[in-house]
């Protein structure tokens, strides 16, 4: 677990712009695992101070954003 | 028997004949020639001769793309940005796609132009879930275009320098829809905005913005190089150059093809390049545009495919997805079919929408299994005028087209509903 939380950063330093670019973050994150899971978008709410439920909002809107395996 | 089509090819003319992968094949064919050009002619002509050329909007609306170009123009409001829409989700559309994967630069050249034209230093290139395999084209091809100075800084030793960044849609057809895509691209829920204000004043992050379909842009740079005059060669007045098409469903040969506009009949290019229709069936109807376009009947196919004429029959070239359905299909079925897609499709924000596709869905299932109700034509009929009256964004109104044209045209398959056979 701890590593994948490292790579979450990892992911996060890349982009300049989270809020804009926070549907290409989710994709690159879901990519890596298959799924989002709650301790990611935690993870990612925590960094970029975009809050949960507007993370949540957008991963529930798409058919390719998962929140399960 | 049936006349010979032959098309021609402004947009496919790379088409199978280059390497994507490599740009040196694009430069050989006239590639970036059109940039060359539009930086000795400068913005202002460049506009010019868009407009001059009355190239029209390949996406869907039809809206001239020189007075959207020039609208953005006069805006002081500065960063601008340019959007090339590949967001193709209509079903019965998938000539972006062709594009996209095998001749990418004709788009990325036309999108630079954009961005010159109105001074912009970031384009977006917005591509739907499913094109993965175009997006790593498209990645090599913005790697090899900036290499040969196509693209960042001071493009081609001037002082313009432009960006282009692929973004890929999660996977909504709502974000097609332009103002939605805006809302994608700065990290919102794909939700579409009341228009106006028009993109052209609050576009991306509230900046003017230029957005385009990919087909569109890709006859940009031919007609920089070539001029306005060479264009209107090709098509009919109010509907001057070609078109992609896609043929499917009952056809033998399903494809992309590209066609001068006001040449043929809409029957003529069904038989004369789609070949014979699946078991040697007979045409029962056709969409002429996507499945957010009218039915017409066999008898209607005599129709001119161009702008105008299709608007004369209160209908629509759309976005050139021609679907061709045979005297075996039950079209009840097919708009039920349509409306599981749209009722999943409605991003939900405005009522008519959310709970008219879903309505339209259920009465729709009920009448294909033959549990019909007596008033169910009538209600099909009400919801889909109100829809069309009060629907947020085009999703609503257009997705009700196929409806309310097939209730009219094909009443008495409403009223004596068949089961699904399977």
């Amino acid at each position: 677990m701890k590593k994948g939380k490292d790579k979450i950063s990892q992911i996060l330093d890349r982009y300049e712009k989270w809020t804009s670019n926070l549907i290409s973050i989710l994709q690159e994150i879901q990519n890596l695992y298959g799924y989002l899971s709650k301790d990611d978008l935690e993870k990612i709410s925590e960094k970029t101070k975009i809050p949960l439920s507007k993370i949540y909002s957008i991963v529930t809107f798409y058919k390719n954003l998962h929140l399960e395996e | 028997m049936s006349k010979i089509v032959s098309q021609t090819k402004i947009l496919l003319r790379n088409v199978d004949k280059i390497n994507p992968e490599k740009i040196e094949d694009y430069l050989k064919n006239n590639g970036y020639q059109g940039l060359r050009k539009a930086f000795e002619l400068g913005p202002k002509e460049v506009i010019g001769e868009i407009k001059n050329s009355a190239l029209l909007g390949r996406g869907g609306a039809a809206f001239p793309t020189g007075i959207k170009w020039e609208s953005v123009y006069q805006e002081k409001n500065y960063p601008k940005y340019v959007i090339a829409n590949a967001e193709e989700g209509e079903p019965g559309t998938f000539k972006d796609k062709v594009l996209l994967e095998k001749d990418p630069h004709s788009i990325i050249e036309g999108l630079i132009i954009a961005g010159f034209a109105i001074n912009a230093e970031q384009g977006f290139l917005y591509l739907k879930e499913e094109y993965h395999s175009a997006y790593k084209i498209l990645q090599k091809a913005l790697i090899q275009a900036e290499k040969n100075n196509f693209l960042g800084k001071n493009i081609l030793g001037s002082s313009f320098s432009f960006n282009i960044e692929i973004r890929i849609s999660a996977g909504a057809y709502i974000t097609g829809e332009e103002t939605a895509l805006f809302n994608a691209l700065e990290g919102e829920r794909p939700i579409p905005r009341i228009k106006p204000p028009y993109p052209n004043k609050f576009g991306l992050f509230g900046k003017p913005t230029i957005i385009n379909n990919a087909e569109t842009l890709a006859y940009v740079p031919q007609i920089i190089l070539s001029g306005a005059d060479w264009f209107k060669k090709f098509g009919i007045p109010g509907s001057y150059g070609t078109k992609l098409i896609c043929l499917s469903e009952d056809v033998k040969k399903v494809g992309v093809y590209e066609i001068e506009l006001g040449k043929y009949t809409l029957r003529e290019i069904i038989y004369g390049l789609g070949g014979r229709i699946k078991k040697n069936k007979k045409i029962k109807a056709v969409i002429p545009g996507g499945a957010s376009t009218q039915f017409l009947t066999e008898k209607e196919i005599k129709v001119k495919y161009d702008f105008d004429s299709l608007k004369k029959v209160g209908n629509s070239l759309g976005t050139g997805g021609i679907m061709v359905f045979s005297t075996e299909r039950n079209i009840p079925h097919l708009v039920r079919d349509f409306f599981a897609f749209y009722s999943d499709e409605s991003c939900g924000y405005c009522i008519p929408c959310r709970i008219g596709t879903k309505r339209i869905y259920e009465i729709l299932t009920r009448l294909t299994n033959g549990k019909m109700k007596k008033d169910d034509y009538e209600n099909l009929r009400l919801l889909g005028e109100l829809m069309k009256d009060t629907a947020r964004c085009g999703l609503g109104q257009a997705c009700v087209n196929p409806l309310l044209s097939s209730l009219e045209k094909f009443k008495s398959e409403y009223l004596t509903p068949k089961k699904w056979i399977k």
